[in-house]
Formats: C-alpha cells, structure tokens, sequence
C-alpha cells in the first residue's frame, strides 16, 4: 500500500522534472535546477565515500574542479569537441583521485581527511599560480555546449546527467558492492578479516566518485563558461558538506534532497549573503547535534507514523 | 549489613543482555570469589560494578549507598577499586607514576610517600623497577604494579579480575600470596578467576557464573565437594 | 648561493615562528590523544586570540605579554564552554568520531563567518611595541620578534611541566593511555576532557595573540596555522606532545626557508607536499602514538 504511493509520487517527480521548461519557462528557476541536478551529482558522489564508506574525503571540490578545467582546456587547446572533452574531464578527475586515493588506503579517519584536503589545496593553487595555462585568477572563458542562450538545451543534458548519476549509483549501492561499502565504514579490520579486498573497494568506489563528479564539473564548466580557481576552494567542500548533511548522509535520497533545498535555500537567502555561511555553520551544529540523519531521517519518521496510522486503521 | 551487595541485576550492552538477574552480596573482612569459565560474562559483571558499564536495571549497593547511576570515578571514590585484567596500567608510564596515579583521589594524594612506603614494603620488586616503562614489565610484574597500584587507592573493597590470567603457575601463587597479605591490611576482596582451585583455595565463599547467570552459591568447601563444580570445572 | 648570515636569519625567524606553531601543535595532539577528536575549529581559536590581542592593545594598551596572558585565561573557559556544549553530547554516540568532526566543522565555519561580519573583513595591524632590535653577529632579531619567542618557550616548558610533574597533568596523560583504566584510578575522565580542551584552545589563542603584531588579524587568520598543526601534528606523530614540539620548530623553520629560497606564495604547497610524503613514507610520524 505505502510503497505504491512512493512510486506515485516520484512518477509525478519525474514527470514534473522532465516536462519542467514548458511548464514554466522560468530561466531564473531553470538555473537552480541545472545547478541542482549538478551538484546533486557532486554531493551523491561525495556520499558514497564519506556516508557510506566512511571515508573522510575533504577534497571532492578537486575532482570537480579537475574535470572542469580539463575539459576546458581540452576543447580550447586541443580543440576537441565538447561532448568528448566533457567525458575526458571525467576521466582526467578519475586518473587524478587514483594519486590521491593511494595514500589515504591505509589510512584511517583524521589523515584522510588532511590528504584529501592538502591535494585539493594543492591543485588549486597550482591552477591559481600556473597563469600560462589556465589564466588563474584571471578567469578562463569556455566554449559553450550548446550556443545560444536558451537554457532549455542546458537543463535536458544536466537532467540526463543526473539521472544516470542516480541510476548507476542506485545500482550499484543495492548490489553487493553496497553492503560491502557499509560493512568498510562499520570496521574496516573486521571486513579485513573476511577476506574483502579493502584496497580495491576504496579504489573502486574513488574512481567511480570521482568520474561522476568530473563529469559534473565539466558540464558546469560548459555552462557557466567562465572558470576560475574558486569553484575548488574550501567553502565549495563545505557547501557539500553541508548539503549532505542537511540532507542526510549514508543514504541515496538525503544528498539529493539536500543540494536542491539548500540551492534553493540559499537564492531565496541571497539577500543575507554575509550571513549565509553563518547559517549554514549553524545549520551544521544542529543537524549534529539533533537531526543527525538529516532531512531523510526526519521524513522517515513521519513515514513511519503514517504507516503506523494507516496499520491501524486497516486492522480495524 | 553487606559491604556489597547486587540484586536482581541484569548487565549488558546496547541491546545485548549478558546477564540475567544476578544477586550477591559479600561481607566486610573476607574474600569472596565468583567463578566462571570464558564467556560466562564475569567481565561485564566486574565493568558494571565499576560504573563502566551501565547497568539495564537492578540495584547495586555498597557501604549502604546505591551505586548503579554513579559515574566510575565516583564509585572509587567511595572506596570500591577494581584491578581489571592485565592490572590496567598506563604503559607509557613509569612503574613509580602508575603507584602515584593509584593515589589519585586527594586525600591519597596527600598521603602519597606513606602509602608508597607501605606499597614497596608489600612489593620489593617494584621499587627495584620504579624508572622502568610499564609497558615494558612481565605478565607478572604487571599483576604486581596493578595490585600495588589498587592499593595505593587505599580501598574498602577490591574487584580483582583474573589476576591469574597468563601467568605461570609459580608466579600466580606468589600473587595470591599478596592477595592474602592485602587482606589482611582490613581490605575486602571479590575475586574473579576461571580457575577454579585457585579461587576457591583463596576465598572462604564463591558463587558460580555461567552463561550469564549466578547458579550455585556455597562456602569453598561446599563448592569443591560440589558434584556439578567437580564435573565442569575441575574434570573430575 | 645565500650568504650564511642570511640563512641563519632565516632559520631564527623560522625558530621565532614555530614557538607559536609549537603552541597551535601541541594542544591539537593533546585533544587528539587525550579524546581522540579532531578539532577542526581549532584555527578559530588562534585567530580569537589574534583579536584579543589586536583589542587589548588598541583600547587597553597592552603590552603583548599582558595581551597573551588575557587570550590565553580568556579562551580557556571558552574552550571548556566549547567543549561541554558541542561535544559533551556526541561521545556515547555510534560513529562520534565523524561527529565530532562535522561539528567542529560546523563550529569553524560559525565563528569565522560571526567574525567576519563583527570585526569586518579588513586586515588589521599592530603596531611593534618594544623598538628596537637586538644584534648578533649580523643577525638581526627585533625585540617583539624576541618576546614572541621567549613568552612561547615559557608557556611550552609550563606545559611540558603540567603535564610531567602535576597531578591533572599526569591524569592527563593516563587518560590518553588507557581510559578506562584511568576511570578505574578514580579519575573524572570527563572533566579532564573539558580541562584539556580548555587548555589546547588558550594555548591556540596565545599563538594568535602573539603573531597578531607580526602578521595581520583577520577572520581567516586561523586556517594557515590550522593546516600548520595538522602539518606538524602528522610530522611529529599523533598524539605526542612531544612530537608537536620538536615538529613544530622543525616545519616553521622549513617554512621559512621556503620563503626564502622559493616564495610566499608556494610555502603552504611545499608544506602540504612535505606532509603527503611523510603520511606515505611513515604514517605514524616521528614519535608515534603517545
């Protein structure tokens, strides 16, 4: 009975979502969504190596900035089609985490969280110092995906994005792979023990995370077409820290639900920009403190209670 | 009046049980012992004595005060201690810190050099090795800093887990004979072992433990003719 | 290629630098080894006692030492406040470590956006207090430069001594070696937990107090020398004061002769590198666990 109401009720997402631009042409609202679907896809990433493997990756901006600025500078320098470079740049930020996911596989905790943190650190500076090649601070000027200034072009392929984001994910998560990944975050010794092959499951789930969010970027690069050091700073970490959190760590649906409320959130808070990053500290300490599933977990509850409603009366 | 007493307690973890309804009690001035092989839950038992573990629902009782909410360092202040297996120790200390650790509690702080005379006096061999790491002593020496270190708390009563644990048969009956010794200084003992010769040679009452559950009291005589005791435990 | 007296100079300025780093350093690995949390907030705490001091001596007029001592008294019961309200509550949790962590993320991000728009973005500067400079055989050494360093050896050698000979100090420690152990000796383990943290935030806050005048004082001020205590806490091994502090003078005067053989603007990259290597070369530092 309740699971068909879910499935109805995320038919009608889907379809919304799909027909959206000719249901409201909005461009300023197209724009949050595009943002949304791409780092929905960032923060979902980040999650199966921070919510479900717990392993304390700070550095995801890099993988997102990398795959931005290869691509860039692929289709620039190179002049390779868009298209293609889009898919290269994920596979530059994939290659790349293979250099920082070796130091951090035996690590644990604090360490990985400093090394993830240092090579992001590290990147951007080199990008914001290497002048020659990416104008630094300067600002690099990319050729758009789709000219024109329709947004609607831009809005399908990011849709897209997201949605395969989500399916591979989904499957992936529900295969084996996923109960292994949680079995790593429970006791990386005791899954040791069992013959699970750690090492590779780290890697896999790296370079999985870190094509997507390659991708992501790349796309985003093709979008906003001016690209500087920044989108891999610090607060672009926090910013997905803070939706996953907000959302709901360790669980699919959270980060998702997390990067739309919050970029919503945050346009409609546009106003109070100084003091956006103090609600968002805020924001953190409570969900800690008090929600720690974040929004997911509150849902559940009240899920929970309906079912419980709905047991009841049926019985009756 | 008991110094120590349990009633109805019920021990675990989370939502893991250990053990079920466990009802005892010991008096001022002697040794009592509870026997139980691997697993029986003794651990959890000494643990939750000691406040470490929360106690699911029963009462603890000591010196006429119920203990079951209070947090560790309180139930030592009330002159409960407990040396845990292995003596629980701080190994990257030297043996003479560990002593004055024992002392911790300000009014055994005050009286450190005293309690460390007499301490010494019990255990040459610690004062031999005062400089040394603690990390770096034998399964024996270890025992013996954890017993003099349990002293130095200057305790009504003492929770001893398994101080033969490990320990050769030559050197377990020398760290009895400190047991001995420390009771006779006016300290009560609960002595936790799995062997059972040893525990009941040392205590004058035990109580059985098995699979989380108290199931045979007696005196150590009592005990040693006992039918079940002499099957499971001492082969017989 | 540089002539020896400038060297030298260098590694002074580096030895003056990494007092304060020294104090950053080995409060975080006290936390880490007595608690086992990472305190990621912990710039904020540098970077609040920088205000302190910028305050203290614009409208109080003090003098750098009275202003240390005031960041240091003062962030002490802030840290202890810190403590109790934020992470009090995570400890019997499953999965504490990464909640501890996210709220002090949390905590970070709050404070320096609080600071940012109470004190306001600009750089603030501090006059040099003590004129004059001391001389020794070419090497040259202002007189602030020379209190920076003193007052930092003095709280580093009150340290070690807290913690080798008093009594908190010594239960500091046992908790950090066996908890329960230390629970069983009659310790009051959570109050150790709030004294310590209480004490690596003053200690934090006495390192911004004393480089206020030397660098600028702004709300990020504490993100570099953030990156500096992990920097120096990995080098020197988790967990040892010990390490902290022999790392500590060892990365301020790397880092200082980065400054000079290659620029400003590449010394935290050679840093980062530095640390990567060690991680993977020796994850357990120099001193280990302890």
């Amino acid at each position: 009975m309740k699971g068909s109401l879910k499935s109805i009720l995320l038919l009608g997402l889907f379809l919304l979502l799909s027909f959206f631009p000719f249901l409201f042409p909005d461009p300023y609202l197209i724009h949050l969504l595009i943002l949304s679907f791409l780092f929905s896809v960032l923060v979902s990433n980040w999650n199966i190596l921070f919510g479900y493997m717990g392993i304390f990756c700070f550095g995801q901006q890099a993988f997102f900035g990398i795959g931005a600025y290869s691509s860039a500078l692929l289709a620039l320098k190179l002049g390779v089609p868009i298209p293609l470079s889009i898919v290269f740049g994920g596979f530059v930020a994939s290659l790349s985490s293979v250099l920082i996911g070796l130091p951090t596989l035996r690590l644990q905790g604090a360490y990985v969280a400093l090394v993830t943190l240092a090579f992001a650190e590290v990147v951007r500076m080199t990008c914001s110092n290497w002048v020659g090649m990416t104008r630094g601070q300067l600002g690099l000027t990319v050729p758009a995906l789709i000219s024109g200034a329709d947004r609607v072009g831009y809005y399908y392929v990011a849709f897209l994005l997201f949605l395969m984001s989500t399916m591979v994910l989904l499957k992936v998560m529900r295969s084996s792979f996923g109960y292994v990944t949680v079995a790593i975050r429970e006791s990386q010794e005791a899954a040791d023990s069992l013959g699970i092959n750690v090492i590779k499951y780290k890697i896999s789930a790296f370079l999985l995370s870190s094509f997507m969010s390659g991708l992501a970027g790349a796309l985003y690069a093709h979008y906003i077409r001016i690209l500087t050091p920044d989108i891999m700073s610090l607060p672009l970490m926090i910013t997905i820290l803070v939706m996953g959190m907000l959302g709901g760590i360790g669980t699919l649906p959270g980060p998702i639900l997390g990067t739309f409320v919050l970029t919503f959130l945050s346009e409609y808070l546009r106003d109070l920009a100084q003091f956006r990053f103090i609600i968002y500290g805020a924001l953190i300490i409570l969900a800690v403190l008090f929600v720690p599933g974040g929004l997911v977990s509150g849902l559940r509850f009240v899920e929970k209670k309906l079912k419980g409603k709905r047991f009841q009366e049926g019985s009756s | 009046m008991y110094l120590l007493s349990a009633d109805g307690l019920n021990c675990g973890y989370g939502h893991s049980q250990v053990l079920w309804d466990i009802s005892f009690h010991v008096e001022e001035g002697g040794i009592v012992g509870i026997i139980g092989s691997n697993g029986a839950g003794k651990t959890t038992l000494l643990r939750t004595l000691s406040g470490l573990v929360p106690a699911q629902s029963g009462k603890i009782e000591f010196s006429g005060e119920r203990i079951e909410q209070l947090s560790p360092h309180k139930i030592v202040e009330r002159g409960l201690s407990q040396i845990p297996e292995g003596g629980g120790i701080f190994p990257y200390m030297t043996v003479l810190e560990n002593l004055k650790l024992g002392a911790f509690l300000p009014w055994n702080w005050k009286r450190i050099s005293q309690n460390l005379d007499h301490v010494f006096q019990l255990f040459p061999g610690l004062e031999d090795r005062k400089s040394q790491m603690a990390g770096t002593l034998s399964g024996g020496e270890r025992q013996m800093l954890g017993i003099g270190k349990g002293l130095m708390s200057a305790p009504k009563l003492l929770l001893i887990d398994e101080p033969s644990s490990g320990l050769a048969p030559k050197l377990v009956l020398r760290v009895f004979d400190n047991i001995k010794e420390i009771q006779k200084h006016n300290v009560t003992i609960l002595l936790i072992e799995q062997n059972v010769q040893y525990c009941l040679n040392m205590a004058s009452r035990a109580y059985v433990l098995e699979n989380g559950r108290i199931v045979l009291e007696g005196t150590s005589d009592e005990l040693i003719g006992h039918e079940h005791v002499r099957k499971a435990y001492l082969g017989i | 290629m540089f002539a020896a007296s400038i060297l030298i100079q260098q590694i002074v300025y580096g030895l003056v630098i990494g007092s304060s780093y020294v104090l950053m350093a080995a409060g975080f690995s006290l936390i880490w080894g007595i608690m086992g949390v990472l305190n990621l907030a912990h710039g904020e705490f540098y970077m609040l006692g920088a205000y302190i001091a910028y305050y203290a001596s614009s409208l109080l007029g003090f003098n750098p030492i009275m202003s240390a001592i005031v960041a240091l008294v003062a962030m002490f019961f802030f840290g202890i406040v810190f403590e109790r309200a934020l992470l009090s509550p995570l400890y019997g949790r499953k999965g504490w470590e990464m909640s501890t962590v996210l709220i002090t993320v949390g905590a970070s991000i709050l404070i320096q956006n609080l600071a940012l728009v109470i004190f306001g973005e600009k750089y603030k500067g501090l006059p040099m207090y003590f004129e004059g400079e001391l001389e020794i055989w070419k090497i040259v050494l202002s007189y602030d430069r020379l209190v920076v360093f003193l007052v930092g050896i003095s709280l580093i050698a009150l340290l070690w001594y807290l913690l080798k000979y008093t009594r908190v100090g010594m239960a500091m420690r046992a908790v950090s070696q066996n908890q329960e152990g230390a629970y069983l000796t009659g310790i009051n383990v959570q109050k150790i937990f709030y004294l310590a943290f209480g004490l690596s935030a003053a200690f934090a806050a006495a390192g911004g107090a004393l480089l206020a005048p030397i660098y600028f004082v702004y709300p990020t001020v504490g993100a570099g020398p953030l990156l500096m205590a992990f920097a120096i806490v990995i080098f020197g091994g988790f967990g040892s004061v010990k390490g902290a502090i022999v790392a500590g003078f060892l990365l301020g005067v790397f880092e200082s002769l980065v400054v000079l053989m290659v620029s400003s603007a590449w010394k935290d990259v050679f840093v980062f590198i530095l640390v990567i290597i060690v991680l993977t070369v020796r994850p357990r530092g120099l001193f280990g666990i302890q």
